[in-house]
């Protein structure tokens, strides 16, 4: 094994402690304020696997994990952190509504695709602004891009309240949004469409982006080392900049996908707060897109047991957003463990040296 | 006057003024706290913990001076809890952030359910509040008194702060030591002082600002607790802090100008205009004084530079003139 | 605490850092007050670790202090200051934005109440530097101030804190030879009051004007204690820099033929105090191997670093191939003007050290045709392509998928070196080719340039290791504050005595020899 192996598998070890340190909290937790902790527990543990609608609930919560997961990853990559993802997902929820209402010449699937490609372009565009203006003046990119997402909320809040909003409907909402663009159902009975294998084709294609084209392995280089990056001739303003184009289009992508097939109308009246779930997934992912897929799963699936327990038991599903706290804290700080990291490392150093 | 009267009334400037006192607490604690080389994004959840103790401490003591006391103390801790995790336990700042945030919407709704058995507010159990109070003598004057005077206790004391922090960051030896702290923790370290302390010390007193903050909108403005009753103030303060540049003053009339926005969306409301624009408008504000700010500093740099060859090209033509 | 009372002593100080080097091996130091006592030496000679063992900033390993003959525990900086030992760092340790008086009273803030009494601190602001005749503003802000003025500021807050000893780590590295006149003057006062100087400097001239005493170090030992009013620059420069030099026999003569890379009048570092280059002209022709020679801080970096474009060419020109350097990117530099760099600093600047041998060997070829295609990587090139170079340049790993940071030093170089190298080049920039490498990676890399070289390439190499820059050079540049001190065709009977009078400055050539280097075609 080598070290370069020991550090991963530590590292591995020590996100598997976090939430294990997490779910010994919710365990303490549920058993403090629960009069029947064990059918808490069992709604929790068991529950989103117990019926078909359920499972669809599961698959339902993961799929825009995945998309602001991927945008994390690709918008943190070249290690300048923004939270585009929260603005752009919010602001590409709203254009696909938005087109899919307004663009009346495309109907269908095709009008489906146009919405998309909208939404890309300018989720894509507006998560620039922070970037650029670090890139050029120096400024705080993430306190930049924390204020433009409120600015991206109330730009969109402007469009939805005055050119969509549906004020003859009883729900409060947009107009119906056209059924003919909507995604094809893959699970009868539920809300699971297509969009869930596109989600998965997002993941291979961002871990195709990022390993295996000259911009992915520039991107990364720049997060590694940005100097060295620069020595060697790299377009670090450029892929910089890149980054947040496909970080905020994706994230957009994630929202704008939402519009066709889970909700009949557009009914978002604040921020998701999804673009601060997808740091949480990312970190959970090691901001690897490969494991994107098990951080969606394991939250989301911490998510649906949560809702469900609210339902039939007396714990609140608020519980979850504890056990996620407890998880991010732990993964997210480097000097947990860090003690028990570098005795391992000296003594497995000493063993080597020893065998050799 | 028509469309303007709704603006130009005593009511518009009270409103602006009673909207403003959160958003002034939340600038004033990420002041403290970037002074300390820190952007703090736990305000929001630091003033929602407060929010909440503030409101079950008082109905469950019925002691306003406790309620208060604890309140406080929730804020000093989170704050401190969060230095922990940033500075010693080396977390990112925006990891740190999302897991506080996190928690605290978490743990927020399960207290509250847990001691009141309602998920949304604490209006089954009757909390205490403070007072509005009318100033003598300012009262009086015409159109002003209207403005200033019959505030709650917790605006005065925005006000007030304001000036406490500015003595506080400008004039007192703690103050010096947090600002040569956040700027250069070497110069710190080099006459022997302890970076990590002060600190501390500093996110400490921005969780204590950032505890009136949350404990004058369950306490103050209404007598209620709300699941996200902050709705993103602490966040606007960052954003009032960034625009103030650092200065207490500064950071108060930038509150004010998110309070005036606030206001100005509410007049528009009630006449069925579109809020969004003016909403916007200070977010954009903060984001052009940023860049603008970092711009000039940048031409600053670059015209010293400029200035020098200019000068040394003309030494080097007069040379050649011998 | 008469003058000439001894102050310090250091006794058989023993340092080992924890990657194995020996900082610091059995060196004896003494000062006494009312000295300006030199202490000279290359980098890396051990004197920056001596003196932060004495201000409390490193741990000794072995040895003792004595301070007035008694046996003193230097564990932190605050202990320094309480034994009345103060130091002033080559970068300065102030906060820009606060005002003189406030730098100068930060943790001795004079209060009035609970307030910083302000008056009183600039008061006492004025008052120590009117004591001590260091003229100052206590209201200024720091970030307003020029250099000089910065360090004037340093002095007052270890003087404040009562320094009867003072160590300066290389103070006139930064300032114009006017604020140096100004701070020698002011260092003589000092003495005079029955201060104590410690000067961490490697130029004769300055310590022969002001220095009483003068210890010598080089590679962590102490070379002896000279008067310096009986020690000659020549046996100064000997003892610390002359080693034996061995003149590599094998190496054929160069035939130089067309320029590659012109520089002409360069001059750097505008708007920060002193030029770190000034009025700087040569050429390298093809097949040439031209070195540079020098203390380390003398304008090397800033130099290499102008000619690859990692720094805004302020006045002046450089020209690779006719091509204008101020007009092209980075990556046009090293694509369209074929140029090769090795930077010093490997782990900062040559390697994405968390990244794989594969990604690091190949990062700045992927845009080539054989190893992607509309953008795509052709992995199966690119690892054939690694192998390829892994095993050309005898990089020892277990696979071209191990991560750059599990390597050792030498075997870094070498993927820097397979990098940089295993192009067709026309220009090779090369920075401390083989410092802190085994000897066998550093002879493989000499015999790479070499090689290089007799294909016609043309290579300007920095090393700070004079024996390494005689073996590599065909004709050699010194570089002494920032200008050409002098230029040597070939180095057939050059000594190290005459090289090192040169790097210390105590000898220039005449500007006819120097603007030799020159090549107009």
């Amino acid at each position: 094994m080598s070290n370069k192996q020991l550090n991963q598998v530590f590292s591995f070890m020590k996100t598997l402690l976090a939430i294990f340190i997490a779910m010994i909290f919710a365990l303490m937790i549920i058993l403090i304020v629960s009069d029947e902790p064990l059918t808490a527990l069992h709604s929790f543990l068991i529950g989103p696997f117990t019926s078909q609608r359920r499972i669809g609930n599961l698959i339902e919560n993961i799929v825009p994990l995945i998309y602001v997961g991927l945008g994390v990853c690709i918008l943190w990559a070249t290690g300048k952190r923004t939270l585009s993802g929260e603005g752009c997902y919010y602001f590409g929820g709203l254009m696909a509504a938005a087109v899919s209402l307004k663009f009346i010449l495309l109907h269908g699937k095709s009008l489906t695709v146009f919405a998309m490609l909208a939404v890309i372009a300018v989720c894509g565009l507006m998560a620039l602004l922070p970037m650029y203006v670090n890139l050029k003046y120096g400024t705080d990119a993430f306190v930049v891009s924390l204020l433009f997402n409120y600015v991206m909320f109330y730009i969109g809040n402007y469009i939805f309240s005055n050119y969509l909003m549906d004020i003859t409907s009883t729900s409060s909402g947009s107009y119906p949004l056209p059924e003919d663009s909507f995604l094809t159902t893959l699970i009868p009975g539920t809300k699971v469409n297509t969009n869930l294998v596109i989600a998965l084709v997002m993941i291979v294609l961002v871990w195709f982006f990022l390993y295996k084209t000259k911009w992915g392995y520039s991107i990364r280089l720049i997060g590694i080392n940005p100097h060295f990056a620069k020595c060697i001739g790299i377009n670090v303003f450029g892929m910089c900049l890149l980054a947040q184009f496909l970080g905020g289009a994706l994230s957009g992508f994630g929202g704008g996908m939402e519009m066709f097939g889970r909700n009949p109308r557009f009914a978002w009246f604040s921020l998701t707060n999804l673009g601060w779930d997808g740091i949480m997934v990312a970190t959970l992912a090691k901001y690897k897109p490969q494991y994107v897929l098990f951080a969606a799963i394991f939250l989301g699936y911490v998510r649906t047991g949560a809702d469900i327990m609210n339902r039939s038991s007396d714990v609140a599903s608020e519980i979850v957003l504890i056990i996620q706290a407890i998880m991010i804290l732990f993964i997210g700080a480097n000097a947990f463990l860090a003690g028990t990291q570098q005795k391992l490392r000296v003594k497995y150093n000493e063993k080597v040296e020893k065998e050799a | 006057m028509g469309f303007l009267g709704n603006f130009l009334t005593t009511g518009f400037f009270y409103t602006v003024i009673r909207v403003s006192t959160p958003l002034i607490f939340a600038s004033l604690s990420s002041l403290i706290a970037r002074k300390a080389g820190v952007t703090n994004i736990t305000i929001d959840s630091t003033m929602l913990m407060s929010a909440l103790t503030g409101v079950l401490v008082s109905a469950f003591t019925q002691n306003l001076f406790l309620a208060l006391l604890c309140g406080m103390a929730v804020g000093v801790v989170m704050g401190i809890f969060m230095g922990y995790f940033h500075i010693l336990m080396n977390t990112n700042m925006i990891l740190t952030g999302v897991a506080i945030n996190t928690f605290t919407n978490g743990a927020t709704v399960m207290i509250l359910y847990a001691f009141t058995g309602d998920k949304g507010s604490s209006s089954m159990i009757k909390s205490l509040g403070v007072p509005g109070v009318e100033i003598p003598l300012i009262k009086d004057i015409p159109i002003l008194g209207e403005i200033l005077s019959g505030h709650n206790i917790f605006t005065y004391v925005a006000f007030l702060l304001v000036i406490v922090a500015w003595f506080l960051m400008y004039r007192t030896p703690l103050g010096l030591r947090i600002r040569a702290v956040g700027e250069n923790d070497s110069a710190a370290k080099s006459v022997g002082e302890n970076p990590t302390k002060i600190k501390l010390i500093a996110l400490g007193l921005s969780g204590f600002f950032a505890s009136l903050g949350g404990m004058y909108l369950s306490m103050g403005n209404m007598q209620v607790f709300i699941v996200n009753m902050t709705s993103s103030r602490g966040f606007i303060g960052v954003a009032a802090d960034a625009m103030g540049r650092g200065n207490p003053v500064g950071a108060m009339f930038s509150s004010l100008l998110f309070g005036c926005a606030n206001a100005v969306a509410n007049v528009l409301q009630i006449n069925s205009f579109s809020t969004d624009v003016v909403m916007a408008i200070p977010y954009v504000v903060s984001i052009v004084g940023i860049i603008v700010y970092s711009m000039r500093e940048k031409s600053k740099r670059d015209s010293k530079i400029k200035r020098a060859i200019a000068e040394a090209e003309k030494n080097a033509g007069a040379e050649t003139v011998f | 605490m008469a003058a000439g009372q001894t102050a310090i002593e250091m006794k058989g100080i023993t340092k080992i850092y924890p990657n194995g080097v020996v900082a610091n091996k059995d060196v004896d130091f003494s000062v006494n007050y009312g000295e300006i006592h030199a202490v000279m030496g290359e980098n890396g000679a051990g004197k920056s670790t001596l003196m932060k063992m004495l201000f409390g900033l490193e741990k000794i390993d072995r040895g003792q202090i004595l301070f007035e003959g008694k046996p003193v525990h230097i564990n932190s900086p605050a202990e320094a200051i309480a034994l009345k030992i103060g130091m002033v760092h080559q970068e300065f340790m102030l906060v820009p934005s606060l005002t003189v008086a406030e730098n100068m009273m930060l943790k001795e803030e004079p209060l009035k109440g609970i307030f910083i009494d302000r008056a009183k601190a600039v008061e006492e602001t004025r008052k120590i530097s009117e004591k001590y005749h260091l003229p100052i503003e206590p209201d200024r802000k720091i970030s307003d101030l020029p250099v000089g003025m910065k360090q004037r500021v340093e002095i007052l807050k270890a003087l404040y804190r009562g320094a009867k000893i003072l160590i300066l780590d290389e103070p006139t590295a930064v300032l114009t030879p006017q604020e140096t006149e100004e701070l020698f003057r002011q260092l003589l006062l000092l003495k005079e009051s029955g201060h104590t100087v410690i000067f961490i400097s490697h130029k004769i001239r300055e310590i022969k004007q002001i220095c009483d005493r003068i210890t010598i170090m080089k590679n962590g030992l102490s070379m002896g204690v000279y008067d310096v009013k009986d020690i000659s620059e020549a046996d100064i420069s000997r003892l610390m820099i002359g080693r034996e030099i061995k003149m590599n026999l094998d190496k054929k003569p160069a035939s130089p033929k067309e320029c590659v890379l012109k520089v002409e009048h360069l001059h750097y570092g505008y708007g920060e105090g002193k030029l770190k280059l000034n009025d700087v002209s040569f050429t390298v022709r093809s097949g040439e191997i031209l070195g540079i020679a020098g203390v380390e801080g003398n304008g090397q970096r800033e130099l290499l670093e102008l000619i690859v474009g990692l720094r805004k060419i302020q006045r002046g020109s450089i020209h690779i191939r006719e091509k204008d350097v101020s007009k092209l990117t980075i990556r046009k530099i090293r694509d369209e003007a074929l140029t090769a760099y090795i930077p010093q600093d490997r782990l900062a600047a040559g390697v994405a050290a968390d990244a794989t041998i594969k990604e690091n060997l190949l990062s700045n070829r992927l845009s080539e045709a054989a190893f992607s295609k509309h953008g795509v990587i052709k992995e199966k090139e690119l690892v054939r392509k690694a192998e390829e170079l892994i095993e050309e340049f005898a990089v020892k790993c277990d696979s071209e998928k191990q991560s750059v940071s599990m390597l050792s030093g030498g075997n870094i170089q070498k993927v820097v070196v397979a990098r940089e190298l295993s192009m067709p080049r026309d220009l090779i920039i090369i920075d401390q080719p083989s410092r802190g490498i085994d000897i066998g990676s550093t002879k493989f890399i000499h015999e790479k340039i070499f090689e290089l070289r007799d294909a016609d390439t043309a290579i300007l190499v920095n090393s700070a290791d004079l024996a390494e820059i005689m073996e590599l050079s065909d004709s050699l540049i010194v570089l002494y504050e920032g200008e050409i001190a002098a230029y040597f065709k070939d180095l057939n009977g050059v000594t190290e005595e005459e090289l090192g009078e040169y790097m210390l400055g105590i000898k220039k050539q005449p500007q006819e020899t120097i603007r030799e280097v020159y090549y107009e075609q």
